[in-house]
């Protein structure tokens, strides 16, 4: 388990992480989602062990996970640009994951077919989405119990992204690890995601499971008889409001029985309930703090 | 915590990865270092058995000393790249296994290139005594741990690469200008105050590189030279010290410094003031900026564009121009108060060491008729005469001399006066060439004679101060001829034949 108390991280008087508080159980695939510059790159360096917090802690299965570097043999950190020598093909770059990591040749064999990888490629001349898979496979035949994937999973082929997200199930199925991934694209996190947090000032402002957060966070539209001003569906946790004459927009956060109920009540001429996606999520939940700019 | 754990901590999976990473360049350039250690048998340039080791020693010291230049910003330059420090930080190997691993790397190559190649050539060759090589190589050993020690501090002073390599050479460098400007300073500000003295004022103890081949010459040639216990022993606290600082420097650096300005202090800070220091200590004039104005606008322009290599942009603000104004002021100050000050009383310190043997030696072109005047070329005569003498005093000796080295004395007062008297009295090396030179009873230092004073004045000595003067030594007096055919004689014959 990841645990994450208080943490504090600052670069020279900028404060970007602050009283940051998480934990992410084993077998989960957690979906870091923030906007740029939330400080989830800083984060995912912090749980690597690459940058040291200013205050708090790290704990991957209570080994702080900068002070003890044996807590790194457990993470495989996957950053945004991935670094590889000039002239360096797939094998020399093995040759260091041999050398410091629990190595599994029997795995790397399996994931070099499965990302269609050849080991005498010379890595500078490949494409991005290349170079991710030549990380991506790495990061998967080292035996992790965490791995963080900053960014790396964008960009990469359907069929690939079909492939990694079968090996990555299979994986936690088998070793039960977790998985902490940072993307822009938060559609391609619906889909392999379990749980999520939204970074935001420093602060996860919210997180959980998403299929619970996403049930209790649901789109209304409704039409009535009369106008109505907003003020009438107070008592209501509104995320998004919008109106066009007397047909509602509304996004509630809620008990979607609870709130279909106070909408009964106000005898509506239509009223539709429709699911959000997690893109919706996240940016209603930040329009609701008021930090979204459509 | 033992000593393995808390001293060596040397990641061995890691070491296994550098060595097996880099086997190829390795192997690669270990034939080009042999070959070049190789070359004295090639040319032939020197005659003996042991004279051709020594060649070989002294190339393959010098191509060691250069990978210990190259071996640091090679081995730490993923810390200093963000791509990099993040996958290299991320292993499970510690800050401070990977400091001493990548320090062990960098001997071992450096360290081990130099001991294969001086062994295969002893082994083979038979040239010179084992016992004095063990020495050698143990001297090397050493040097060659400190200065990888210290570069790797320098470069990872720095936040990127480049300034890494900046910082290595500013710091490579900065000795001899230190050497430099302080002997600028103390022989254009003290009168009488000679580059011996300053060689020997310890200051170039400030460089390892000096200090290593100091005794290395010491060790190879024996008699010519010392071998200075104090030099290692100085060697081995700035290795130390470097290791110490690369705590703050390596295992506690934090990783997103890598790519950002090098504002450490001790980076382009301390490194542009100093040399900014430096020069102009050079440039200090006894006419303050009059005669030097326009070098002085031309280091102004340098120290823009060290300050545009730091900050990566043109910046001229008022802090720069304002530390700028107070260095020039406070070197023009430091210029006339040294002089004002007479070297700030250093100059009238009489330099005798009565428990030295001492020697003074005079020389003058002089006027015939009058030898406390000097010889006037305007005059379109060609009869001039030298005058010269060198007083021998013994070790032990001195207060038999009495007199003369107080006539002397006086003298000396008189020719560190002309110096800070600005009316073109004191004209360097058309004046009379008067030294004071002090010898410890030691062979070594005699070829060093550390403390050695050298006056040129237009002051001569009188005529009734040389005649005292040769009751104790051999005053000559040099004459020649329209044919420049010269004529030895003795003070007292010159006066009886001009008398005549």
């Amino acid at each position: 388990m990841l645990k994450i108390e208080h943490l504090y991280k600052s670069f020279g008087k900028k404060e970007v992480l602050r009283d940051l508080n998480l934990e992410i159980a084993d077998g989960s695939i957690f979906g870091l989602v923030g906007v740029n510059g939330a400080g989830k790159s800083t984060l995912l360096r912090l749980i690597a062990g690459v940058y040291e917090n200013d205050g708090g802690s790290i704990l991957l299965n209570d080994r702080d996970t900068f002070r003890d570097a044996s807590s790194h043999s457990d993470i495989a950190f996957v950053s945004e640009e991935q670094y590889y020598p000039i002239g360096s093909t797939v094998a020399s770059v093995k040759l260091l994951y041999e050398c410091v990591y629990d190595f599994d040749e029997e795995a790397y064999s399996k994931y070099l077919k499965l990302f269609e990888i050849e080991e005498n490629m010379v890595i500078n001349n490949l494409s991005k989405g290349m170079k991710r898979r030549i990380a991506l496979l790495f990061a998967m035949s080292i035996h992790p119990k965490l791995i963080l994937l900053d960014e790396a999973y964008d960009g990469l082929e359907p069929l690939v992204r079909l492939r990694f997200r079968k090996a990555l199930a299979d994986l936690i199925e088998d070793e039960n690890i977790s998985v902490i991934i940072s993307s822009h694209n938060l559609k391609e996190l619906e889909d392999i995601c379990d749980s999520f947090g939204i970074l935001e000032d420093g602060q996860i402002v919210s997180y959980g499971d998403l299929l619970e957060k996403k049930e209790l966070i649901n789109k209304y539209q409704a039409a009535f008889r009369e106008e109505k001003e907003r003020s009438a569906f107070d008592g209501l946790d509104i995320l998004h409001y919008d109106r066009q004459g007397r047909v509602y927009q509304l996004v509630i956060r809620g008990n979607e029985d609870e709130v279909m109920e106070k909408l009964q009540a106000m005898d509506p001429v239509l009223l539709d309930v429709l699911p959000v996606n997690f893109e919706e999520l996240f940016i209603y939940e930040l329009e609701s703090r008021g930090n979204y700019d459509e | 915590m033992n000593w393995k754990a808390g001293v060596i901590m040397m990641n061995k999976k890691y070491m296994n990865y550098l060595i097996r990473n880099r086997k190829i360049a390795l192997i690669f350039f270990f034939v080009i270092y042999l070959a070049m250690s190789l070359t004295p048998y090639i040319h032939g340039f020197s005659r003996t058995g042991e004279e051709l080791f020594n060649g070989s020693l002294m190339i393959a010291t010098v191509m060691s000393v250069m990978l210990c230049f190259a071996l640091p910003v090679l081995q730490f330059a993923y810390i200093q790249r963000k791509k990099s420090a993040d996958l290299f930080l991320a292993l499970p190997v510690s800050r401070k296994e990977q400091l001493n691993t990548n320090l062990l790397f960098c001997f071992g190559t450096a360290f081990g290139y130099f001991l294969v190649t001086t062994l295969l050539i002893l082994v083979l060759t038979g040239a010179a005594d084992f016992g004095k090589y063990l020495c050698i190589a143990a001297h090397n050993a050493l040097l060659f741990a400190v200065i990888i020690l210290l570069n790797t501090l320098f470069f990872l002073i720095a936040n990127n690469v480049f300034d890494g390599i900046v910082m290595i050479a500013s710091y490579a460098f900065l000795p001899t200008f230190l050497y430099l400007a302080y002997l600028f300073f103390m022989t254009n500000t003290v009168a009488g105050y000679t580059e011996i003295r300053a060689y020997s004022s310890g200051i170039m103890m400030t460089s390892p590189l000096y200090m290593g081949f100091r005794n290395l010459n010491g060790l190879m040639q024996e008699t010519e030279m010392a071998f200075h216990w104090l030099y290692e022993i100085l060697l081995a606290v700035y290795g130390a010290l470097a290791y110490a600082c690369l705590q703050f420097h390596f295992v506690k650096r934090k990783a997103e410094r890598a790519e950002q300005i090098s504002n450490e202090f001790f980076a382009y800070p301390f490194i542009i003031h100093i040399y900014m220091a430096c020069v102009m200590i050079f440039l200090m004039e006894r006419n303050g900026i009059r005669d030097v104005l326009v070098f002085y606008i031309l280091l102004f322009v340098i120290y823009i564009i060290a300050t545009f290599v730091y900050k990566r942009k043109i910046q001229l603000d008022w802090k720069n121009v304002l530390i700028y104004a107070c260095a020039m002021g406070l070197s023009i100050l430091l210029a006339k108060v040294s002089w004002s000050t007479k070297g700030f009383g250093l100059a009238r310190l009489n330099p005798v060491r009565t428990n030295d043997k001492i020697y003074y030696q005079y020389l003058v072109i002089a006027d015939p008729n009058d030898l406390s005047k000097m010889y006037d070329y305007d005059s379109g005569g060609n009869d001039s005469v030298e005058v010269t003498f060198l007083m021998e005093i013994p070790k032990g000796k001195s207060s038999e001399y009495k007199e003369e080295m107080d006539a002397l004395e006086q003298y000396r007062l008189r020719a560190v006066d002309s110096f800070y008297t600005d009316d073109g009295q004191y004209n360097g090396d058309g004046g009379a060439s008067f030294s004071v030179s002090n010898y410890q009873s030691s062979e070594i230092e005699k070829i060093s004679f550390p403390y050695y004073n050298r006056y040129y004045s237009v002051a001569l000595l009188t005529e009734d101060e040389l005649t005292q003067i040769s009751r104790k030594a051999d005053v000559k007096v040099i004459t020649h001829d329209e044919e420049w055919n010269e004529t030895t004689m003795s003070l007292e014959d010159y006066l009886e034949m001009r008398k005549s």
